[in-house]
C-alpha cells in the first residue's frame, strides 16, 4: 500500500511539474495518467474505478487549468477498459489476475490491450484540445505519442513492478 | 418503488458512468477559467502556492541567465531614461496614461492550442481583468482571470486572442493571431494584397484596442506569401518575445481605457 503511494505520487509529481510542460522532438507528450489507468487493478463494471479515474482525472485537470478534459478522458478510458478485457482476456481469466501487465498477459495480449487504450486516450485530448482533428501534425502528435508511451509503460513495469509490488498495486 | 430499485441496482455501473460523464462535460462545457475562479478559489490558492514553491526552486536553476538577462535591460532602460529626458515636452506626454505594475509568472502552458499564464499578482496589487501584459522583450497577453493574490493571461499563444498591430515601415494597421502549430511563430492577418511589405519588417502594437501603448514589438516578418485565394497576404512573423523562458512580467493599467471604450460604444449604438 505504501509503495503504492509513494509511486502514484511520484508519476503525479513527474506528470505535474514536468511532463506537462515538456514536448519531445515537438509531438510527443508522455502521460503517467494513462499507465496509472492502464495498471489499476481490473474488476468486471466496478464503480470504484470508475470514480478512481474521474478523481484522478479531475486531480490532473486542476494542474493543467484544463477542467474537464481529463477526467472525461479517464472516465471514457475506465469505461472502455472495462468492456475491452472483457472481449480480449475473457471473464474467466480475469477473474484469476490481480492485475493487467505484461508478465500476466503476455507481450502480445498486453499490446493488444495496452496499445488501442492508449491511442483513444491521446485522440480524445487531441480532440477536445486542437482545433483540427484530422490533421497531419494532430495524427503524428496522436501516433508518436502512443508508441512512446506504450514503450516507456513496458519499461516502467519491467523497472518498477517487480513481482512483490505487482500483487501490492491495488 | 422496488421496480425502480430494481433497475438502479441492475444498471448502477452504467448510471455512474452517466452521471461522471455528465459532471466532467459540465466542466469541460463552462469555461475552465469562469469555474475554477468562481468555485475553486480555495484551490486556485493552494495550486498557485504549489507553483510558486516550485518556481522558487527552478528560478535558482536559471540566476546566471535571469543575470544576464537583467543587465541587457537596464541598458535598455538607462537609454530609455536618457532619451526621455531629452524629449520630455513633447513625446512622454502622449504615453502618460500607462502604470506599469510587475509580476513573476508562476506556471506558464505552452503545448495547448489555448495556452495560459499565471502571475503571483492579483485584485491587492491593483491588476483588473483585461490589463495588457508585456515583456521587455514584446507584448505576452492579456489578464483574464484575477483572484486576490494571483491573476490568469490569455497568452499571445492562444488561438482565440487577437493583437492589433502595425507594420513598423508603413504603419499598415493589421492583426496578429496565433495558428496553434510553432509557439515561435505567428501569423499577421488582414494586409491587402496591394501594398507592398517586405520580409524583416518590424511588428508593433498599434494602441488602437487601448490594451497596449504603440510601439510594443510583436515579431518580425520571415515570410511573405502572395498565391492565396485572398485579398490578403499569408504572412508569417517570428515572435519576439521567446515563451519558453518567460519569467517577469509587466502588466499595463491604461487609466483612459474605460473612457475610451465607454465612448466608442456609445458612439457605436447610435
Amino acid at each position: 500500500m505504501r509503495n503504492n503511494i509513494t509511486l502514484f505520487l511520484l508519476l503525479l509529481f513527474l506528470q505535474v511539474f514536468v511532463l506537462n510542460k515538456v514536448l519531445f522532438f515537438n509531438y510527443i507528450i508522455i502521460s503517467p495518467l494513462v499507465m496509472i489507468l492502464l495498471l489499476y487493478k481490473y474488476e468486471k463494471d466496478s464503480k470504484e474505478s470508475l470514480i478512481v479515474s474521474f478523481f484522478l482525472g479531475l486531480l490532473f485537470d486542476v494542474f493543467n487549468d484544463s477542467l474537464g478534459l481529463y477526467s472525461l478522458t479517464c472516465i471514457l478510458i475506465s469505461y472502455f477498459r472495462n468492456l475491452w478485457v472483457l472481449k480480449i482476456v475473457g471473464e474467466e481469466k480475469t477473474e484469476e489476475l490481480s492485475m493487467l501487465s505484461i508478465r500476466t498477459l503476455g507481450g502480445f495480449q498486453f499490446f493488444v490491450y495496452a496499445f488501442p487504450i492508449i491511442i483513444i486516450f491521446y485522440s480524445t485530448l487531441s480532440l477536445f484540445e486542437s482545433e483540427s482533428f484530422l490533421s497531419l501534425n494532430n495524427l503524428l502528435f496522436i501516433s508518436l505519442s502512443s508508441l512512446a508511451n506504450y514503450i516507456l509503460l513496458i519499461i516502467f513495469q519491467y523497472l518498477f513492478l517487480n513481482n512483490n509490488l505487482s500483487n501490492e498495486w491495488r | 418503488m422496488r421496480n425502480l430499485i430494481k433497475f438502479i441496482s441492475l444498471y448502477n455501473y452504467s448510471i455512474t458512468f452517466y452521471l461522471l460523464v455528465f459532471f466532467s462535460s459540465y466542466f469541460l462545457v463552462n469555461d475552465n477559467f469562469v469555474l475554477k475562479t468562481k468555485y475553486l478559489n480555495s484551490s486556485n490558492y493552494i495550486i498557485g502556492t504549489v507553483f510558486s514553491f516550485q518556481t522558487s526552486i527552478t528560478d535558482y536553476f536559471r540566476l546566471e541567465q535571469k543575470n544576464q538577462f537583467l543587465e541587457k535591460e537596464n541598458k535598455l532602460l538607462k537609454e530609455q531614461i536618457i532619451n526621455t529626458s531629452e524629449n520630455l515636452y513633447d513625446d512622454s506626454l502622449k504615453n502618460y496614461s500607462f502604470n506599469i505594475i510587475e509580476a513573476e509568472v508562476i506556471n506558464n502552458s505552452l503545448r495547448k492550442t489555448k495556452n495560459y499564464i499565471t502571475i503571483n499578482k492579483g485584485t491587492k496589487d491593483g491588476i483588473k481583468e483585461g490589463m495588457g501584459v508585456i515583456s521587455s522583450s514584446g507584448i505576452v497577453g492579456k489578464i483574464k482571470y484575477v483572484s486576490d493574490n494571483f491573476s490568469t493571461i490569455i497568452s499571445l499563444l492562444n488561438t482565440s486572442f487577437f493583437v492589433s498591430s502595425l507594420i513598423q515601415e508603413s504603419e499598415t494597421l493589421s492583426s496578429v493571431n496565433w495558428d496553434g502549430s510553432d509557439p515561435t511563430r505567428l501569423k499577421l492577418l488582414y494586409v491587402p494584397k496591394h501594398l507592398d511589405v517586405v520580409e524583416g519588417s518590424k511588428i508593433i502594437s498599434s494602441s488602437f484596442d487601448a490594451i497596449y501603448p504603440k510601439g510594443i514589438l510583436i515579431g518580425k516578418i520571415t515570410s511573405i506569401n502572395s498565391d492565396v485565394n485572398s485579398n490578403f497576404y499569408d504572412i508569417e512573423i517570428s515572435s519576439s518575445q521567446n515563451f519558453y523562458n518567460l519569467s517577469k512580467v509587466y502588466i499595463i493599467n491604461n487609466s483612459m481605457r474605460e473612457e475610451k471604450k465607454n465612448l466608442e460604444k456609445r458612439t457605436d449604438e447610435e
